[in-house]
């Protein structure tokens, strides 16, 4: 039996349903947030789930077809046709490609402009730089994705002369002008919190200010840049509008970032609104949503996990 | 009644001079933080700076290695010369000096790097050749008797060291640049009574190659540790001489009231 609580320390009256109402709704809004997430994903995967389990769609579409070459040695989305066609492979290249070009123009632009503010802009410069880039973020996709669309696109066809207008150079272009925001306000959030004192020992032993960001303040500030670039992926894999806008559209199985193609992300959302309900293309609809659900959450997963690790190591708890 | 300049100058003095400081003042924005310092560092000794917090102990040491250079409206005035050749003038290649006189911090800031990555920091910063920098890291970390606790271990992270390993390796990455004046700010402040006094002793071994300028706020470890003292009060330097004559006689009757704890 637990002895008796001190009287005077108790909460009385109101006061005590206030604390109580309080942690209540405190606690039930942190369950809100998970609950919301656990249905999305229970209603998501049991529209997905007739793909593994219906006769009736197996007849027009398995897993194994939608991966496997089709009769003439082809791989073709055609969802929409007398003879429905659903492979998945030209979209999965087209993610790819996309993804990576915006990936590989965002994250040296956003990690060597956060270098640049946090280690070598002047104090008012840096009050500029920052805000105005994290605003980069608050532009809507959607005018993004037609600025790509109707600008990027005519610059690049006329400097490059591309046969397609619209392509992943131009998608992933568009695409890492959302990227960039993202990437670069948590990798210089690293960057700066990064002690003095190793900058100071850096300096101390004669190193200049290149080398002092490069070899000691990167480096210590890894696991949040590398978070960055995990987030930035995250962004770049299930971000819609721009690459709906700016790809073309075309699901062609071409590795070519100068052609046109069509992502994941777009297929959904330009065909939901206009499948029948309960038909195999719907739930074929349907599992790519799960499975760029489930993409994403393993890799932040990895990600997270993985930032742990640098962190312990970088924190001496790890043996390197 | 700091020494003036002439007086150091026409001094006769048996120790051989490593740092001339002559009519050095700084500024923090409006605020006088070193008021017409003279002053004399012997080489290959032990100079202690002593003195209340605030009284610009610390300014002064990062003069030597001009350390304070990027804060904002900091200045000086005046003049330092090391080994005879100025360190304040806008020509002198800050890498360079700071190659040339080195500094340990009061908290140990080893790198988040193994061991071996933070001896050969430096060499690599200066462009050591690959092929050197073994044999440094060996000669730097038995110059700090770590060598045989660490030998096996130049892998492991230098944030799982303890403290007074930290500030050994601090003290090693240092050597390795091969400096000749040695800065320290209060670098056992951080450190238990033990490992306070075999840091102490290391140094003692070190003066045998490098000159050694420590600034404490610990009057036991000032006349223990080193060779001569410098007392300083509201930026001036109030009395400079060799430790006993600081601890026995001093001229100052500030002095005497600060070493001997009435104040401060």
């Amino acid at each position: 039996m637990d002895r008796p609580p001190n009287e005077r320390l108790l909460l009385k009256g109101k006061r005590r349903i206030i604390e109580t109402l309080l942690e209540t709704a405190v606690r039930s809004s942190a369950f809100v947030v998970i609950g919301a997430l656990v249905l999305i994903f229970v209603f998501v995967a049991k529209e997905a789930l007739p793909l593994f389990t219906s006769a009736d769609v197996h007849k027009e579409v398995t897993l194994w077809t939608m991966v496997r070459p089709q009769e003439n040695g082809e791989f073709v989305w055609q969802p929409v046709s007398e003879k429905p066609k659903y492979s998945i492979l030209p979209l999965a290249v087209g993610t790819l490609k996309v993804t990576l070009v915006a990936l590989l123009i965002a994250i040296p632009l956003a990690i060597l402009a956060a270098i640049f503010t946090s280690e070598f802009a002047p104090q008012l410069l840096r009050e500029l730089i920052k805000p105005v880039v994290e605003l980069l973020a608050g532009i809507p996709s959607v005018v993004i994705g037609f600025f790509a669309l109707m600008v990027v696109a005519t610059w690049l066809q006329d400097a490059f002369g591309f046969v397609f207008r619209l392509n992943a150079i131009t998608a992933g272009i568009g695409l890492s002008l959302a990227v960039i925001p993202i990437v670069y306000t948590v990798a210089e959030d690293a960057l700066s919190a990064v002690p003095q004192a190793f900058r100071d020992a850096s300096t101390a032993l004669g190193a200049n200010q290149w080398q002092t960001a490069w070899r000691v303040v990167l480096p210590a500030a890894m696991p949040g840049v590398f978070a960055a670039c995990v987030l930035g992926f995250g962004r770049a894999f299930g971000e819609t509008m721009i690459v709906l806008l700016a790809s073309g559209n075309a699901a062609m199985m071409s590795f070519d970032p100068r052609e046109s193609f069509r992502s994941f992300s777009a297929t959904i959302a330009a065909e939901l609104g206009e499948v029948v309900y309960g038909s195999p293309h719907y739930h074929v609809l349907f599992f790519i949503g799960a499975f760029l659900f489930v993409i994403t959450f393993f890799l932040n997963l990895a990600g997270h996990w993985y930032v742990d690790r640098l962190r312990a190591r970088l924190e001496g708890k790890l043996k390197a | 009644m700091s020494t003036s300049a002439d007086a150091l100058d026409s001094q006769k003095t048996a120790a051989e001079v490593k740092i001339r400081v002559r009519n050095l003042d700084a500024y923090y924005g409006s605020f006088h933080a070193l008021k017409n310092i003279n002053l004399d560092i012997p080489s290959r000794a032990i100079t202690s700076i002593v003195g209340p917090s605030g009284c610009g102990k610390s300014t002064l040491l990062r003069c030597f290695n001009r350390m304070s250079d990027g804060i904002r409206g900091f200045r000086v005035k005046g003049e330092i010369r090391l080994d005879g050749g100025d360190i304040l003038g806008r020509g002198v290649e800050l890498t360079q000096l700071r190659k040339r006189v080195g500094m340990v911090f009061q908290r140990p800031n080893p790198f988040p790097l193994s061991v071996f990555e933070n001896v050969v920091y430096g060499p690599r910063v200066h462009g050591e050749e690959n092929s050197r920098l073994a044999d440094l890291v060996e000669k730097s970390l038995r110059a700090t008797d770590l060598w045989d606790d660490l030998k096996d271990r130049l892998g492991q992270n230098a944030l799982s060291l303890s403290a007074e390993q930290q500030q050994r390796l601090c003290i090693s990455r240092l050597l390795a640049v091969e400096p000749e004046v040695l800065l320290m700010d209060e670098p056992c402040s951080a450190l238990d009574p033990f490992a306070t006094s075999r840091i102490e002793v290391l140094m003692q071994e070190l003066k045998q190659d490098y000159t050694i300028i420590i600034v404490t706020h610990n009057m036991q470890q000032a006349s223990r540790a080193s060779d001569y003292c410098g007392f300083m009060w509201l930026g001036e330097l109030v009395e400079f001489a060799d430790t006993p004559t600081i601890f026995t006689k001093p001229r100052n009757p500030r002095t005497e009231g600060y070493v001997t704890g009435r104040f401060g």
